[in-house]
């Protein structure tokens, strides 16, 4: 949806966007904020703790529209440890949100020969975010998709083709539109990851704790993920830093 | 050799036959995932703190937790009684053999059913996405009457499927 509109701004025109996208989801974040943790949830089951059936279907389509739900065959997920973060945090994470969700995977032997190749081959700048970056600054987490962000979505996804790629769901090649802010790296990374849920989330805790400085601002998490994190991290990173 | 792969064959030639779950286990099966350098293991035989001890898997105290780590300095979580209340005699009776590498080498890993279940039951942020790997790598490997016995109820076997069949796509 706004990725047109929102791609690479300067900071007034990015900041006016960014509070009219939030707007639009505002009064249903506590619909989403309010499900128990569950890997999915039913319709059905949705419709009769809050709302009708097409309520419960307008709400999903707007926070899909944003990347924090998805849905199909009567059943959703939302990305829980997004959907938490308070109001400031979840506007900054809007442009990432909005970058995953016209992300387009490719892959071609669906293994590390392919994102050694697209390290390698690809012919314009890239930016790399999420699995590979979180890696290269916390080694907290073995990587697996390759995600990066390109200036000119097309010309890479075509290069990819003309090199036997081919697009879909199981790929391990990202491409993700360049939206937002990428001044501060290591923030973008992080934010990215809060936006991206699931075991990024740790990733994202793993940056706090070690980059927390580099962070103007920061993700709420709830405590036995901290302590995991914290747990499992290579003891001489923590102590490093 | 994957790190955590080449530590879990040190561990069991440290502590003799265990069972690998969570994380190192999805990726045994599927080949691709996101694991930190912890390992999760069931013990096949009860393994005392002295035993531990004498080879070198000491407890140290992070955080305000008791937190024991392999010689190498790798975090372990042992399972002695159940695995998200799976009973751990199913979780053996149910593991598989995975091969290692090309020189014959293998380690007992909890069979994909198990793990399904267990991840289902934990629910934690990074489940969801265990979950939707074994379902895209593993998901006509499935045996599901076998997984129909590590559940519940009905109820929570038709929730499984249900997950199961959306993170495929």
């Amino acid at each position: 949806m706004q990725n047109q509109e929102i791609r690479v701004l300067d900071d007034g025109q990015l900041h006016k966007i960014v509070e009219s996208i939030y707007n639009q989801i505002d009064s249903i974040i506590p619909f989403a904020q309010g499900f128990s943790a569950k890997p999915l949830y039913s319709i059905k089951n949705a419709k009769s703790e809050t709302a009708s059936t097409r309520t419960v279907y307008r709400r999903l389509h707007d926070l899909n529209s944003v990347g924090l739900a998805n849905f199909r065959r009567g059943v959703f997920e939302i990305k829980r440890g997004a959907i938490l973060q308070p109001a400031p945090v979840l506007k900054k994470l809007i442009p990432s949100l909005i970058a995953l969700k016209n992300g387009r995977r490719f892959g071609r032997y669906y293994n590390e020969l392919d994102i050694n190749f697209a390290k390698k081959q690809l012919p314009e700048k890239f930016l790399t975010t999420l699995d590979y970056a979180a890696w290269e600054l916390t080694k907290f987490q073995t990587p697996s998709d390759f995600f990066i962000y390109v200036n000119d979505m097309d010309k890479a996804s075509e290069f990819l083709k003309n090199n036997k790629f081919s697009e879909g769901n199981s790929g391990h090649v990202v491409l993700l539109p360049k939206i937002g802010n990428f001044i501060n790296e290591v923030e973008r990374v992080y934010l990215d990851c809060i936006a991206n849920d699931g075991r990024s989330l740790l990733d994202a805790i793993a940056l706090e704790l070690l980059y927390g400085d580099y962070l103007s601002v920061k993700g709420q998490f709830p405590i036995e993920y901290v302590k995991k994190v914290q747990e499992d991290m290579p003891k001489a990173r923590l102590v490093h830093e | 050799m994957n790190d955590l792969v080449r530590e879990a064959l040190n561990i069991v030639e440290d502590l003799g036959e265990v069972v690998f779950i969570g994380a190192v286990a999805v990726m045994l099966h599927t080949k691709i995932n996101r694991e930190s350098a912890d390992l999760d293991f069931a013990v096949v035989q009860d393994l005392t703190d002295k035993f531990l001890e004498e080879k070198e898997y000491f407890q140290f105290e992070e955080n305000g937790k008791l937190v024991r780590r392999t010689p190498r300095g790798y975090k372990v979580d042992i399972y002695t009684r159940d695995v998200s209340r799976i009973p751990l005699a199913d979780v053996i009776r149910t593991a598989v053999d995975i091969q290692i590498g090309k020189k014959g080498k293998t380690l007992k890993v909890a069979s994909i059913e198990t793990l399904i279940v267990a991840k289902h039951r934990a629910a934690r942020f990074q489940d969801a996405d265990d979950l939707r790997t074994m379902a895209r790598k593993k998901f006509n490997h499935i045996d599901w009457e076998l997984l129909e016995t590590l559940t519940d109820s009905n109820v929570e076997f038709s929730t499984i499927q249900q997950e199961m069949n959306y993170y495929r796509i």
